[in-house]
């Protein structure tokens, strides 16, 4: 059933894009034409394809938490900075996984962790990350 | 003979001079650490130690940037072994059967192995810079547009051992990789394609966050599945192992010959010449393998062939820059540049008019990759305690460095964002069976596949039928075919004999 909503998306959007292509030149389409129209057949297979095969997801309440998180994570970073936002990150995470460790010892180690990606990072490689307050 | 004899003798004694040594050991220390963290490569590493490069002597500089680019391409493989995440592309197919024995407990078995591999393809491209430079620069001339249209597609044969049990979903990840790579300008006009307005698009989508998001964020969710569960998802291993016997490797040795012979062939194919030749290894040694079932469980023969492959890989391109002055890789670039600014022309006349320099760094090139050998097993040593973190702490720590890898590499954050959407596509796609090497290989080969197609249909002025004129061009097209014919008609002979069996 899955692959079904898969192969129906794909053909969705392989025409979406085929429409888009629409006025190129012969060169710059005839590639990604062709790609889509094979594209569109195998997304076609997969539909009427009657092959049952089992889905699992285990634990799907702590993956979506924690990609909440990771999300957040990444539109907070070019605003507050790369140090407290990756500190907050990696304790959140710790926290909410219920890794039994101290609440303080897990900021101190997250903050301590941040700082030495941001040390060889930044300052040791010269590639500057989003920092605001530091 | 005599002559290339006596400048190597003369290299040697280049090489052994005290600061020297002191360069390399430097530059393979630093060249390994770039290579095993995702997201920064040979190429950072040397264009950031390239201020200091020029301040040292020509020789010594050259042979501390032959030390980075020999201990990244090794780098790529420690964290391809220990946490799925290939640090280079060409280091893809180590995580096959590198990561599953991590899993089971052997991490630094693989590491070792590993280490071998890279060594001895190391040590092989060392032997083809010194002995092989003319007949590789005369064959690289003879590769135009045509031939590297069907290396590509020699390239992309190899999908068809990697697509997995259910072949449609395996093409369809394939084709959907080459459509991402059309995404942005055409190699002809430059027309922007499948961009929408969005100019970060325009070089199209860059390799390192897609390898970041489809297969380092996916195994961190992966973890997070498994967490509060009995299972451990890294089996602990008890065992030390400090060394590999001679016994263990040695029974590999024509493997990592042949390994060796592919990676020099196919490292001359400019930019994703590394990548391919570990692929095809790895797709050879399946092949040729007594129990290709076990390949992708932790195969040792697997880390073995991809990592032979990918290091042997860079004579061949190494080749090319300083003997034809064409930088196959970005960076052969940065060590082309380092020679020009002292004043060196890369390029024919090079060897010519300065064979003791040449030579001496070809030498540096052997002796670098016998220290990655000896410095190698010092991070074999202190790999595996990367896994005894506990995993609710490793698996943030992995995702920050995925997100400094990918702004690393263009320092925007829009390569975060490609990170972010393609972990979470990759991530149910996978659940769902999908593979994702063939989509990855599909990537890295569109480009030139596309590319050189529309080449050659301008130099053969749109007559297409002139190609299978070159040779050369029709050996590799023959080489590609019979790649991809060889598992079908294995599965063929293999259903006939097991119904001569039962009958």
């Amino acid at each position: 059933m899955r692959d079904r909503i898969v192969g129906i998306i794909c053909i969705l959007t392989s025409l979406f894009l085929l429409f888009s292509l629409r006025e190129k030149a012969f060169e710059a389409k005839a590639f990604p034409t062709a790609l889509l129209v094979i594209f569109i057949i195998l997304s076609i297979m997969l539909v009427i394809d009657k092959k049952k095969e089992k889905h699992e997801f285990h634990n799907l309440k702590s993956v979506l938490l924690n990609c909440l998180l990771f999300f957040a994570y990444i539109f907070m970073m070019p605003h507050i900075g790369f140090i407290i936002s990756t500190t907050c990150f990696i304790s959140l995470f710790i926290i909410i996984s219920k890794y039994s460790m101290k609440k303080t010892t897990v900021i101190i180690m997250s903050l301590l962790v941040s700082m030495i990606i941001w040390f060889i990072f930044s300052y040791l490689f010269g590639i500057s990350l989003p920092e605001i307050l530091f | 003979m005599n002559e290339v004899l006596s400048l190597i003798a003369g290299g040697f004694s280049t090489v052994f001079q005290f600061y020297n040594i002191l360069a390399m050991i430097f530059g393979v220390t630093i060249g390994t650490i770039f290579g095993a963290l995702p997201g920064l490569s040979a190429t950072t590493g040397m264009a950031l130690l390239l201020p200091i490069a020029y301040n040292l002597d020509v020789n010594t500089g050259l042979l501390m940037l032959a030390g980075i680019y020999a201990g990244a391409l090794y780098g790529g493989s420690i964290s391809a072994i220990l946490l799925g995440i290939p640090g280079t592309a060409a280091a893809l197919p180590t995580t096959f059967d590198g990561f599953p024995m991590s899993k089971n407990g052997k991490a630094s078995q693989a590491l070792l192995y590993g280490l071998h591999g890279s060594a001895f393809g190391g040590v092989a491209s060392a032997f083809i810079l010194m002995f092989l430079t003319p007949p590789i620069s005369a064959i690289a001339l003879k590769f135009g547009a045509p031939e590297l249209f069907a290396l590509s597609l020699w390239g992309m044969a190899v999908v068809s051992s990697v697509v997995g049990d259910n072949w449609v979903k395996g093409v369809f990840a394939s084709v959907l990789g080459l459509i991402v790579s059309t995404v942005g300008a055409d190699p002809v006009n430059g027309a922007t394609r499948f961009t929408f307005g969005n100019y970060y698009l325009i070089s199209g989508f860059a390799l390192v966050p897609l390898i970041l998001g489809t297969l380092a964020v996916p195994r961190v969710l992966d973890m997070i599945e498994n967490f509060n569960k009995e299972e451990k998802y890294f089996k602990p291993s008890y065992a030390k192992k400090f060394f590999l016997k001679p016994k263990e490797i040695l029974i590999h040795t024509f493997l990592m010959i042949r390994s060796s012979v592919i990676g020099a062939f196919v490292g001359i194919a400019p930019a994703a010449g590394p990548t391919i030749a570990a692929f095809m290894s790895y797709n050879t040694a399946k092949q040729a393998s007594k129990s290709p079932q076990t390949f992708g469980e932790g195969n040792p023969e697997g880390v073995l062939a991809s990592e032979t492959a990918n290091n042997a890989a860079t004579g061949g391109s190494l080749v090319l820059a300083l003997s034809l002055g064409i930088p196959g890789s970005a960076a052969a670039a940065v060590l082309m540049s380092a020679l020009i600014m002292r004043g060196f022309q890369p390029g024919p006349m090079l060897l010519q008019n300065n064979p003791s320099l040449v030579y001496a760094f070809f030498v540096g090139f052997f002796v670098v990759n016998i220290l990655v050998f000896f410095i190698g097993h010092l991070f074999v040593q202190a790999g595996p305690y990367v896994l005894k973190t506990p995993e609710k702490i490793l698996a943030p720590i992995i995702m920050v460095i995925c997100v400094v890898g990918a702004y690393s590499e263009s320092q925007t954050m829009f390569s975060v964002y490609v990170v972010l959407i393609s972990s979470l596509i990759a991530y149910v796609l996978t659940k769902m069976k999908f593979p994702v090497s063939p989509f990855l290989l599909a990537l890295i080969l569109g480009n030139m596949m596309e590319a050189n197609l529309w080449t050659a249909y301008t130099i053969t002025y749109g007559n297409l039928w002139l190609i299978f004129k070159r040779p050369m061009f029709l050996v590799i097209l023959a080489l590609a075919i019979v790649t991809f014919c060889t598992p079908a008609i294995k599965a063929v002979l293999r259903k006939r004999k097991i119904k001569l069996g039962t009958n």
